[in-house]
């Protein structure tokens, strides 16, 4: 039962943190890479104040989330400061960065060992009440996204994808749409790694990284279209998709490379058949 | 005295390792406009298979031919992956795919070679003494050739029309092609010469130190920091930055207090903040001219 459980969590988080994917990258073609970047902080920062400062789980998990906020807006600060190519490369490059920092700064994250014994609130000791809580942020998230594409700032995000200039030309500020996007990607990826870590309940610094950017990317770039329901199965689909390798008599060492293998490749197949698809002078309008 | 000048050789060879993966990224943007990051991992592969060649025949000149095959086989790959993109004008989602491609290619060589690492040569390396400081011979041709390579690219992108139809590709591809020049060849040899110089980076690691699955991905991470910080279409710019980014974490690391207790890990962070300021300050490359705005 443990098992079914531990994948209805992973899809139920994989969700959250694809939420803010879904809007900046796949909705605003903001090539917003540094996800994990606000995934593992979130979790980091989350287990120094419970560990090092002595916080209460509540109060630390909501601190944390203020600090991953504020990581929000120095990246939309980069966004707004440099052409998009530097931003998508520095925001990749920004993975390996807080990787290397983590390892480094080992007083303070516990270096290649990491932290272990990251409590847990009392409503969520068993697994079961951390799928339903994951599930019950699920539910709200969907209910913020389906908001959001009904509200201006969802046709602002789809127009953004058409063309800035035309949507400064109908005074909309899209440093405005993209620093609420990015602030907001950041917090939900935040938000899902703060659950993930309540979960695991131990974190060391490959934590996020690029295999978890392959994940969101590839649920965001699936989920094309600004529907919820589309990106729910988009999750289903992609984190359900390698737990078929369980089937199959592979060396425990293997199955993580097996893993990346079929995210990676799957998500090259993806990208290349949605090349020209989004094409203003390519759609009969 | 010594010291310094040791630590200026060692971050020399690093410099030119990252010197070439920024030279051959500039070279593939320069007509593709397309980020190939992928480069990291395609230089980790011929690494291997330059490993698994010179462990059946211990030839060097039979295991460099075969490390040069699949170099153009890449080269070829990623043309065939990414030329797409590049018609498309979608650049973003062609760094995308490249990455992708790269993690896929990391994956495969974790599946059939594992992670732990492999020495091209056993034993001691052999070591040549220029009297204030000591280099591997691996070292020493890195940057020789390193440093060559870089001044023939420089000198050709720059200085000869073939440089200039190289760039005309990137301003105008159609006017390009309409002057009876074949842009799909010249773009498909710049990706086959960008794997070549990135996979003679991969070897000479190999031969340095160890091959493992990840070690062209922080390579190739900070070589394109180094062409982003010193101006996508600025190769003096890049030739400056990629070096400032290797020495200043070198110094910083070796110089700094001991109660900092900086080491060798601290490096990736160090390039990052390094990167990170020298963007902020000069979005447009290190040697960009203000331009003004409407």
């Amino acid at each position: 039962m443990g098992y079914y459980f531990s994948v209805l969590i992973k899809i139920f988080i994989s969700f959250i943190q694809s939420v803010g994917a879904h809007l900046s990258l796949s909705q605003a073609g903001i090539f917003f890479l540094a996800i994990p970047v606000s995934y593992s902080f979130m979790a980091y920062s989350l287990a120094i104040l419970q560990k090092k400062f002595g916080f209460g789980v509540v109060l630390a998990f909501g601190t944390g989330l203020f600090l991953t906020f504020l990581l929000g807006l120095v990246l939309s600060y980069l966004y707004i400061r440099v052409s998009r190519e530097s931003f998508t490369v520095l925001t990749a490059a920004s993975i390996v960065g807080f990787e290397a920092f983590l390892k480094s700064f080992s007083d303070l994250t516990g270096g290649v060992l990491g932290i272990s014994g990251i409590m847990r609130p009392g409503f969520m000791k068993s697994l079961f009440a951390i799928m339903v809580v994951s599930g019950v942020v699920m539910l709200s998230m969907m209910l913020f996204e389906y908001l959001i594409f009904k509200a201006p700032l969802g046709r602002q995000i789809r127009g953004m994808k058409e063309s800035e200039t035309l949507l400064e030309s109908l005074s909309v500020s899209s440093s405005k749409v993209a620093v609420i996007l990015i602030s907001l990607a950041t917090v939900l990826s935040g938000f899902a790694g703060g659950l993930e870590i309540l979960r695991i309940q131990f974190l060391d610094p490959t934590f996020g990284g690029f295999p978890n950017l392959i994940l969101v990317a590839s649920i965001a770039i699936l989920a094309q279209k600004p529907r919820v329901r589309t990106l729910f199965l988009s999750t289903l689909f992609v984190v359900l998709l390698p737990e078929i390798l369980r089937f199959f008599n592979f060396h425990p060492s293997q199955m993580g490379h097996m893993r990346m293998l079929v995210y990676s490749g799957m998500l090259v197949v993806l990208i290349r058949n949605l090349s020209g698809k989004f094409k203003t002078n390519s759609r009969i309008v | 005295m010594s010291f310094f000048i040791q630590i200026l050789a060692n971050s020399l060879v690093t410099g030119t390792q990252v010197l070439l993966f920024a030279v051959s990224l500039y070279l593939i943007r320069a007509v593709s406009k397309t980020e190939h990051v992928a480069l990291g991992a395609i230089a980790t592969f011929i690494a291997y298979m330059f490993y698994v060649m010179f462990l059946s025949t211990g030839s060097f000149i039979v295991s460099s031919l075969f490390a040069l095959f699949w170099a153009i086989v890449f080269g070829y790959t990623s043309f065939a992956l990414l030329e797409k993109f590049y018609k498309n004008n979608d650049v973003l989602l062609g760094l995308l795919a490249s990455l992708s491609f790269g993690i896929f290619l990391e994956s495969l060589i974790g599946i059939i070679f594992e992670t732990d690492a492999k020495s091209i040569i056993d034993g001691v390396l052999p070591v040549i003494d220029f009297g204030l400081f000591k280099l591997t011979t691996p070292g020493v041709i890195t940057i020789g050739f390193g440093i060559l390579l870089t001044l023939i690219v420089s000198f050709v992108v720059l200085k000869t029309p073939y440089g200039r139809v190289l760039r005309s590709i990137n301003e105008n591809n159609a006017l390009v092609s309409s002057l009876g020049v074949n842009s799909a060849f010249v773009r498909s040899f710049v990706y086959c010469l960008g794997c070549i110089l990135t996979g003679f980076v991969g070897v000479m690691i190999g031969l340095n130190s160890a091959l493992t699955p990840y070690m062209g991905f922080q390579l190739v991470i900070t070589g394109f920091i180094a062409l982003f910080v010193g101006g996508v279409n600025d190769i003096r710019g890049v030739v400056v930055a990629t070096f400032l980014l290797s020495l200043i974490p070198e110094f910083l690391i070796n110089y700094s207090p001991s109660s900092l207790e900086f080491s060798a890990s601290h490096k990736m962070f160090f390039v990052f903040i390094i990167a990170f300021i020298l963007v902020m300050y000069r979005p447009n490359g290190l040697f960009s001219k203000s331009i003004r705005k409407s």
